[in-house]
């Protein structure tokens, strides 16, 4: 302890005395523990989703990952109703199961609807999951239909307070619910939608969803809700899952068991802690991108603490004799290699009380512009102290040994002039700066490639043109249904409106339904598998998609006409049923038309076509292919199908005209029609760009941390020319005197820094090259990797290399030599 | 006190090999006061490293007391050194971010000496050299003779069996450098054997015995007259 007093006071006033250099070393570790906290942090809230319910570990999502021939499986969330009641009935290891469907619903409050989210569950819900009431009681809360649970913010949105037990929530189409309980609000780190009012699944919330509700409890193939399952203690998963088969071909009298090559499918579960990150079936995860987020969190802080070590072993010289003399007077090697430890440690105690102000700082606007989510309440808990102060310990621990080893190094005898002086580590400190930059450079190249990928895909071909279409949702709603027509003419005569036209979904939707398709004649596999969109017949004008040939679907054509499900259409009579489509046409993409072995657009025009078993269609056109997913799976053949039962979205195209009134106009006229549907608009091209939101924010992410990163290495980078430029001064007044120019001497020095810079290229390139390739491999579309940008990437970090170093240099060689032979 | 039997030292870089000590034979009694001279080069400074324990030998034997300290690694040197040597440096080598008091207590710090007892001895030690009045003082604020006073302070606080001075007076004025000789020769009144380098023969003249050495080798040994 004696010591430790002794030491620092030395340590503190060394420091004080090198403020530049203390200022470097502690600004580059505060920055660098800043940023990979943040990342911590963040990942951290990302990897622990849903853990705080107390019975996490027995609670799964039942998933279903459905087999088409000719597709990969595809692993959905959403399971039919029938299932969640028969689990606990068929398998003793599961305690309860709960259904959670998620139902639009509007309530209305003074006046005004408002659009919330209602999770329609069995009564068991909050027996899974244990959120904390602040009023009414978990057990019976939902135990009766009428009611519902609202969270904190809710409650106050409508009653302006919490203790609302027994008041009454009334939707716009008149039903009233009344209130049971009120929950807290749900932390961020949670896979339950943190805005949602919850009821009993028997709750009747409107004509519109009763009936077909009701239906659905017999009905095994309409996926829409998610079913989880609590299980008894010590059940294993992989064991449960192993009897679902024989527990559908039971149950589900559509089942069809795998390996056939007829569309099948399975049940597989997904642990609630994993549902976030992870869930099965589902390859490209969360994961990987928090994996990667991790390695550039370790990356950004290896970068600190190289500057640390490199600016800590380069003042080494500084401390030969204070070293040399406490060995004459007994201190061991070992006593000096811990004491330079407890001073690097120190330091970084201060860079993290640094690092820490720079967090709560800099962390509103990091989750601004970044996007991510974490709860503030992190930073204040014990574990995270302490897990940051055995960081500290670490960091400086591992920042600080090397450094110790150099610094001690230097023996008793140079004060007796006999001995070697201390070497300095010059070797190691050339290595680590190359170190420093190749993972600069890489960050550097990886974000750009990311951009210039998202860009790329963002911006694909989407086969439609997205700029100026207005998307108007929730025409399904029963208020707005009958009334879609006249609503879409009364539009078209809004100036600034050029088109209008109606379908089930928008591109990017998500919607995913397919069916199988062949040409008559032909042997019907089951490997003939196209998208299926139902529009209405204005659509694909509006949304401005390129005809090859033929014709879109017309009013005016009588080809067009829809039928009723029973009535019976083609030569042999065949009757419509209620899966079938109601039209007789289709328009194919181009895609579609060569799957179904046309060689050209016009040859497939006027052919017909057989939807699913037996149902025949008349091609009446063919356009360009359409885009209507992520760019993440390759195109899909796909059929435009007319109905117009349940057309919800419309695609407005405005004119370029349109402006700020146009949009007032659309609102005011969506509000004089349907005044119990909050107006829900949207831009198509924004709404495009949301299903790339993941990537943009990868890639803004990479490139704020590129940018730390670099400015970390820039940091240590000036403070080694510094010092650089002050250990060499006698050198360089020699060369002046020699005749040495200015320019020379600048030469000189640059260069001395730009060598290990373009080592770092030379390691970083194929780093680079390898792993953005293996990147790239997971989208359908992507760009060539392009040399130029490993080039700019490289060529920047030597630029900023240069500046960084040119102010020392400039000065050292500007200075009269008589200055630099004085110094000694 | 210490005795070197055939003591060699040779250093050897990749191209040369140079002999600094060639069978050096001395023996050091306690108390004894021994001043070590001779040309630049002739072997001085590692004699003194190899006395002081900051380098071994080549080869040949070391005795200090009745142990064989030739071989030792730098672990067990360390232990014997802080017990029992004390060192005085031409260049004083205080360390600058530390002041007057905190030098001084520097060498009780590797010993296991409570605090207040040793706060008396850094105080004991200043006043026996007259610097007391600027403990608080950094090193830089000093002149020269004050600055190796305070050396001379450090080097005696924890009560060396030995001292081992290199050109104590080498940076100093005739005067300091008296003064400096005097508080050697008190404290080898005291009992402390002192081993001094020196090129001045005046001040060589204080020690009872002065051994020369040439090209690493003892030339001469001079006793002084009592």
């Amino acid at each position: 302890m004696k010591m430790l007093g002794n030491f620092l006071r030395v340590a503190v006033r060394i420091l004080v005395r090198d403020r530049m250099y203390t200022v470097l070393n502690v600004a580059g570790l505060a920055i660098g523990i800043a940023a990979a906290s943040m990342l911590g942090l963040y990942v951290w809230h990302e990897t622990h989703y849903d853990g705080f319910f107390s019975k996490a570990d027995r609670i799964y999502r039942v998933d279903k990952t459905e087999f088409m021939p000719g597709r990969e499986p595809v692993t959905y969330s959403s399971t039919p109703k029938p299932l969640a009641p028969l689990l606990p009935q068929d398998f003793p290891e599961i305690e309860t199961s709960v259904r959670v469907h998620d139902e639009p619903v509007v309530v209305a409050r003074d006046g005004s609807p408002f659009r919330e989210h209602m999770q329609v569950v069995d009564p068991d819900f909050f027996r899974l999951f244990d959120l904390p009431f602040i009023a009414g009681d978990p057990a019976t809360a939902l135990a009766a239909p009428g009611t519902v649970v609202l969270t904190e913010s809710l409650a106050r949105k409508y009653f302006n307070g919490v203790d609302v037990l027994g008041r009454s929530l009334t939707l716009t189409n008149g039903i009233s619910l009344t209130v049971s309980g009120v929950i807290r609000d749900l932390p961020t780190n949670t896979h339950l939608r943190r805005d949602a009012m919850l009821t009993n699944i028997r709750t009747r919330l409107g004509e519109n969803v009763d009936g077909w509700f009701a239906r659905m409890d017999t009905v095994w193939n309409s996926n829409f809700l998610q079913t989880y399952i609590l299980v008894k203690p010590g059940t294993d998963p992989v064991a449960l899952t192993a009897r679902f088969p024989a527990f559908l071909s039971a149950r589900d009298p559509n089942y069809l068991s795998t390996g056939t090559n007829k569309p099948s499918k399975a049940l597989v579960l997904t642990g609630l802690t994993h549902i976030h990150t992870d869930p099965t079936g589902v390859p490209a995860n969360l994961l990987g991108v928090l994996h990667g987020l991790e390695a550039v969190a370790a990356v950004v802080l290896g970068i600190a603490v190289v500057n640390f070590v490199n600016l800590s072993t380069s003042r080494s010289s500084l401390r030969v004799r204070e070293v040399a003399v406490r060995k004459a007077l007994g201190a061991p090697r070992s006593m000096l290699v811990g004491q330079f430890m407890v001073e690097s440690v120190l330091l970084t105690l201060v860079a993290a009380v640094l690092a820490y102000v720079l967090l709560e700082v800099a962390m509103p606007a990091s989750v601004a512009a970044l996007g991510i989510r974490f709860d503030r309440a992190y930073l204040y808990s014990p574990w995270l102290l302490l897990a940051e102060l055995l960081g500290v310990v670490a960091v400086g621990g591992v920042a600080g040994l090397y450094p110790a080893l150099v610094l001690s190094r230097p023996t008793a005898s140079v004060l007796l002039r006999g001995g070697p002086t201390a070497a300095g580590g010059a070797g190691v400190r050339a290595l680590l700066v190359v170190a420093q930059f190749s993972a600069a450079i890489l960050l550097a190249i990886a974000t750009i490639v990311i951009f210039q990928q998202t860009r790329y895909v963002s911006s694909q071909q989407l086969g439609f043109n997205a700029d100026g279409v207005l998307l108007l949702r929730e025409l399904h709603q029963p208020e707005a249904r009958a009334h879609i027509e006249s609503f879409r003419q009364a539009l078209l005569r809004i100036p600034g409106v050029a088109q209008a036209g109606a379908a089930f979904h928008a591109p990017s939707d998500g919607s995913d339904s397919t069916d199988n398709y062949h040409v008559p004649g032909t042997l019907d596999d089951g490997t003939i598998v196209f998208r299926s969109e139902y529009i209405g017949h204005d659509y694909l004008q509006a949304m401005g998609v390129r005809l090859l040939a033929g014709r879109l679907f017309d009013r005016a054509a009588t080809a067009d006409a829809l039928r009723p499900p029973g009535s019976t259409v083609g030569e042999g009579g065949v009757t419509v049923r209620a899966s079938d489509p109601p039209g007789r046409t289709a328009v194919l993409s181009w895609r579609a038309a060569q799957r179904l072995g046309f060689h050209t657009a016009e040859e497939a025009v006027g052919r017909q076509v057989i939807y699913d078993v037996d149902y025949p269609l008349t091609i009446i056109g063919v356009v360009d292919d359409v885009q209507f997913n992520s760019a993440r799976v390759a195109l899909q053949p796909t059929a435009f199908l007319l109905d117009e039962s349940g057309l919800d979205v419309m695609a407005v195209r405005l004119t370029p005209a349109a402006d700020a009134a146009t949009l007032a106009a659309i609102d005011r006229l969506w509000r004089d029609s349907f005044p119990t549907i909050p107006v829900n608009r949207e831009f198509l091209d924004d709404h495009v760009r949301d299903a790339y939101a993941a990537e943009l924010r990868q890639g803004t992410l990479l490139a704020g941390f590129t940018g730390l990163a670099i400015l970390i290495a820039c940091l240590g980078l000036f403070g080694l020319a510094a010092f650089t430029a002050q250990r060499r001064t006698k050198e360089i007044g020699l060369r002046k005197v020699l005749g040495a120019g200015v320019p020379d001497i600048m030469r000189l020095l640059v260069w001395q820094f730009s060598k290990p810079v373009m080592v770092a290229n030379l390691i970083a390139w194929p780093l680079a090259w390898l792993g953005l390739s293996h990147w790239l491999q997971g989208y359908a579309y992507r760009i060539a990797l392009n040399p130029l940008v490993f080039a700019l990437a490289g060529l920047a970090a030597l630029l900023i290399a240069w500046v960084t170093v040119a102010g020392h240099a400039a000065r050292v060689a500007a200075a009269k030599p008589v200055d630099a032979l004085r110094y000694e | 006190m210490l005795k070197l039997v055939d003591l060699t030292k040779v250093y050897r870089t990749e191209e040369v090999e140079t002999t600094a000590l060639n069978q050096v034979n001395i023996h050091i009694k306690q108390g004894e006061f021994v001043a070590i001279m001779g040309p630049s080069g002739c072997g001085k400074s590692s004699l003194l490293n190899i006395v002081g324990m900051l380098d071994n030998p080549s080869s040949g034997q070391y005795w200090f007391g009745d142990e064989d300290v030739a071989g030792y690694g730098e672990r067990k040197l360390a232990d014997i050194r802080k017990k029992n040597i004390g060192f005085i440096f031409q260049s004083f080598n205080l360390i600058d971010e530390l002041t007057v008091f905190e030098n001084v207590e520097l060498a009780l710090l590797y010993h296991d000496i409570p605090s207040r007892e040793r706060k008396e001895r850094v105080k004991e030690a200043l006043a026996k050299v007259s610097i007391a009045h600027r403990s608080s003082h950094l090193p830089q604020q000093l002149s020269g003779g004050q600055q190796q006073r305070v050396a001379i302070a450090r080097a005696v606080v924890s009560r060396p069996r030995m001292l081992l001075a290199d050109e104590p007076t080498g940076n100093l004025d005739s005067a300091n450098g008296e003064e400096v000789m005097n508080m050697l020769t008190d404290l080898n009144g005291e009992g402390t054997t002192i081993v001094m380098v020196t090129h001045s023969m005046p001040h060589a003249q204080y020690a009872r015995r002065i051994i020369n050495l040439f090209d690493g080798q003892v030339v001469a040994e001079n006793l002084r007259a009592a």
